[in-house]
């Protein structure tokens, strides 16, 4: 934590000075307007009321005055505490009383009744919620892992070295390779996945039937809105990762392979044993990073039909004549979840020590 | 002695400009050739050449009788009797130090996982590194990081050892370990080709020394000749530049 | 490093696996024995979405566990029983309905769609399964509750749902605003509830689900109302361009369905629309 500098006990933790500001603008709140319904405080007589704002102005004074210096100790977890508890009398406990109440209706509460609306909804469609945020999990996990089997292939032709004794054959299909690639890139990087996701569900059944020769019916039954999804999220995810691999293949130090090549080692070898273990090392963050926006791109697919959980959102919009209840509703799941996989990420890359290199990001 | 090492009439120019001009040398088994020099002699260029990590615009090469320079040669193959050593280490960061030197012997010469552990156990002891086998090489100090690249090379049993400026990255307290690696490995008979600055190590260990300027080979002799007397006004130049007053 | 990729190609390989086919096609019938038909789910009366099987709904093949149920699921299942064929019905956005009957993966909107001038050119329409009036719906407190005709909305702002006979209609109010389209009722619903807005134009069935389940909000049938042609009043099942002879079959099925019987199909519809938990 930033703050106290050794020997100097003058500077207050920021931390600290903030918990203790959010215990006393919660407890003028708790002794301003008590809440009715289940409560800790509100039952309390006013005096009782007002001893955690006492106490955190206490506990902000204490960094100010040397004489205090040994409770300092025990004030934060204290003030920790005392937030928890205020957090679950003006946060949480509402929103159970606004469960308890809703509960047994029949029609959803009046328009305008944001709390009551969106904790009706959330309690009884909640199933399809969570089908949504399967489907948008299990997209955005296999389309970022396909993606990033295909961008391993893709980078290969991007990286391949154009030698000084390669024949005109050669030299003519790396070139072609890497330009095919490129294009790839470009297309799949400057058009908007919405966009790429109408085409590819209407059109490239129709042009799949229509090159093979087989009959419409059979493509829509392997091109199901699944499988268009999956595609979708892996063709874009591949042309964003292809170059944040070249990227993280780029920065691993020419040395390496110069190394790797003097003890006798062919280019591919080179490659494949120290080259791109390394490259892909340095990309992971970025890789990582790539599912995250992933999560919350899939929401694209709504357009065509996907029932991910932004179109789950857009059922319940229809269903309970609400607009904006169920979108917030979806919003939290996905603040929930990014920041959770976020936190889970983070914990993978410390385990494995990962140095932290500039790459290309992919928006 | 066999002659290992021939150079004859070699050019090389970096995109118009001339670096290596009308190189000719030779060098024999179990000799160790100093290469000094200013910066942009054209000594790394030279030392390069020779295991065809770059390419002579024009000359021929000669190692172990075949000429390296023709085409359709297994640059490859080649490679694997002929070691080299860098100034900024090149160890494989993804690799331990035993990972390291097990790689190519693995990989290229098809030994087994065992006998390559072995065998690169064994040298890394003849380099007093034995200790830090399981380590990874961000670890080392540079001083270990270079007598590790030097087992790495040596673990190949090539038949000569090019080393690129191997002290000039180092902390001078560290120089010094390297050197005694290197002065171990003269005196055990392995043919070395040594670019550096380090005019002691030239005087003590080399047969032989070669000065260069401007890409071409001003005087060749041996040290006592090259250090105390030589005849080329430049040679006077430069050591009297590089070398503490006597 | 080489067990992570082995992991992982498993995983895309079990996703895969579970995502093609399978559950997403619940219909064993060989696919010239059904008649897929697209409709919203979102549109009550015409059709809505119920969570639990009835006499009256239908299985949603792309939705499972949800059950569709309206006029037009009743219409569908007609229509279907007398081509001797399986219905299956697929949810779909109002403006994905006529893409995706073109590209095949549908053969029928039957979703209160109006055969226009400007969708016959891309589809067939069959006669008329349904006529409608339309009506203003407003707030009950708005500054235009008393009209009486269309000539009462002057100064009015009026919003439509985009892509709709609703939206044209705003210009037969005169001296009303016609303000940028909408994408769905709802959307509507909250701008006039917000006061954005005085008033939308809906079809007499949709408007009486609406007011029965919000209290907030009155409809009027106008006097003078508006001159519609025959196709902005009726509702009729869209085919792909060229099907003339499944067109000309669906009418017969059609004409031997008379207006009372419609109009009673319609009021059960509206009935249990409003029954419904909302």
């Amino acid at each position: 934590m930033t703050g106290a500098m050794p020997g100097k006990n003058r500077y207050p933790n920021i931390s600290a000075v903030l918990l203790a500001l959010a215990v006393l603008i919660f407890t003028i709140k708790t002794v301003a307007a008590p809440r009715s319904g289940i409560s800790l405080y509100g039952d309390l007589p006013l005096w009782a009321r007002l001893i955690p704002g006492i106490f955190a102005l206490l506990g902000a004074a204490a960094w100010f005055l040397p004489s205090f210096g040994k409770i300092k100790k025990y004030v934060k977890p204290a003030l920790v505490i005392l937030l928890a508890t205020q957090i679950a009398e003006h946060v949480v406990f509402p929103v159970v009383d606004t469960y308890l109440s809703v509960r047994d209706l029949t029609r959803i509460p009046e328009q305008g009744k944001f709390l009551d609306s969106m904790v009706y909804i959330a309690s009884r469609y909640w199933p399809d919620f969570l089908r949504g945020l399967s489907v948008t999990l299990r997209l955005s996990l296999a389309g970022t892992v396909a993606g990033l089997l295909l961008a391993i292939i893709f980078v290969f032709f991007r990286t391949l070295p154009v030698g000084e004794r390669d024949g005109e054959i050669a030299v003519f299909l790396k070139r072609s390779g890497n330009f095919l690639v490129k294009t790839y890139v470009n297309v799949f990087r400057g058009t908007p996945m919405m966009v790429q996701a109408v085409i590819i569900y209407y059109l490239l059944p129709v042009a799949l039937a229509a090159l093979f020769k087989v009959p419409q019916a059979e493509v829509d039954k392997i091109f199901t809105l699944m499988t268009a999804g999956f595609v979708v999220v892996t063709l874009n995810t591949a042309a964003y990762l292809t170059e944040v691999l070249r990227g993280g293949i780029e920065a691993v130090d020419k040395g390496q392979l110069e190394a790797a090549r003097s003890l006798g080692m062919s280019y591919w070898q080179a490659m494949r044993l120290v080259i791109f273990p390394q490259g892909i090392k340095n990309a992971l963050p970025a890789i990582c990073n790539e599912f995250l926006i992933n999560i919350k791109d899939t929401s694209v697919l709504n357009v065509i039909g996907v029932a991910e959980l932004f179109f789950v959102a857009q059922d319940a919009k229809y269903q309970y004549y609400r607009t904006y209840e169920p979108f917030i509703i979806a919003a939290v799941i996905y603040l929930v979840v990014t920041l959770s996989t976020s936190r889970l990420i983070m914990a993978i890359e410390k385990r494995m020590n990962l140095e932290v290199k500039e790459l290309p990001s992919s928006n | 002695m066999e002659k290992i090492l021939e150079i004859k009439n070699l050019h090389k120019s970096f995109g118009g400009t001339p670096v290596l001009t009308d190189i000719n040398l030779s060098v024999y088994e179990k000799e160790v050739v100093c290469v000094i020099g200013s910066s942009g002699s054209g000594k790394s260029t030279l030392l390069r050449c020779l295991n065809l990590l770059e390419y002579p615009d024009s000359g021929k090469v000669y190692f172990a009788g075949r000429e390296i320079t023709a085409p359709g040669v297994n640059v490859n193959r080649l490679r694997t009797e002929i070691g080299m050593v860098f100034q900024s280490f090149n160890l494989f960061a993804n690799k331990t130090v035993l990972g390291n030197l097990t790689l190519a012997p693995r990989r290229v010469l098809k030994m087994d996982k065992k006998s390559a552990a072995e065998k690169a156990t064994r040298v890394l002891e003849s380099v007093g590194m034995a200790d830090f086998a399981g380590r990874s090489p961000k670890t080392l100090s540079g001083g270990q990081k270079q007598r590790v690249a030097i087992a790495r090379s040596l673990v190949m049993e090539p038949k000569i050892m090019l080393f690129d400026e191997p002290t000039s990255a180092l902390d001078p307290e560290m120089v010094g370990e390297v050197l005694s690696v290197m002065k171990g490995l003269a005196a055990a008979g392995m043919t070395m080709i040594v670019v550096t600055h380090e005019m002691g190590f030239a005087r003590e260990a080399a047969s032989r020394v070669v000065f260069m300027d401007e890409g071409k080979i001003v005087e060749t002799g041996p040290p006592a000749v090259i250090f105390n007397n030589p005849r080329a006004e430049r040679t006077r130049q430069f050591l009297k530049r590089t070398l503490p007053p006597a | 490093m080489k067990k992570i990729f082995a992991y992982l190609f498993v995983f895309i390989l079990a996703f895969l696996l579970s995502a093609c086919g399978g559950k997403e096609s619940n219909v064993t019938v060989k696919r010239e024995d059904q008649l897929v038909v697209g409709l919203e789910c979102n549109y009550a009366p015409f059709n809505w979405t119920e969570n639990s099987p009835s006499p009256y709904n239908y299985p949603i093949n792309n939705a499972p566990g949800k059950y569709a149920d309206g006029y037009d699921v009743q219409i569908a299942k007609a229509v279907a029983a007398s081509l001797g064929k399986t219905l299956v019905i697929e949810k779909l956005e109002w403006e994905a309905l006529i893409p995706s009957l073109q590209a095949g993966k549908i053969d029928a909107i039957i979703a209160g769609m109006s055969p226009t001038e400007d969708r016959r050119e891309s589809v067939n329409f069959t006669d008329a399964y349904y006529r409608s009036v339309h009506v203003v719906l407003m707030k009950k407190d708005s500054d235009f509750a008393a009209a009486t005709s269309i000539n009462d909305f002057a100064g009015a702002r009026i919003v439509g749902q985009h892509g709709t006979v609703y939206d044209d209609l705003i210009d037969q109010l005169p001296g009303a605003v016609h303000a940028t389209p909408l994408k769905s009722v709802p959307d509507i619903l909250t701008a006039i509830l917000g006061n954005k807005y005085d008033g939308t134009i809906l079809e007499l069935p949709v408007a009486i689900g609406i007011a029965a389940g919000n209290p907030q909000f009155i409809y009027k049938e106008l006097d003078p109302g508006f001159t519609v042609s025959e196709e902005d009043v009726s509702v009729a099942v869209a085919f792909r361009l060229g099907e003339d002879d499944l067109t000309a079959r669906v009418n017969a099925i059609l004409a031997a369905i008379p207006v009372d019987t419609r109009n009673k199909i319609m009021e059960q519809a509206v009935d249990r629309s409003n029954a419904r938990e909302k």
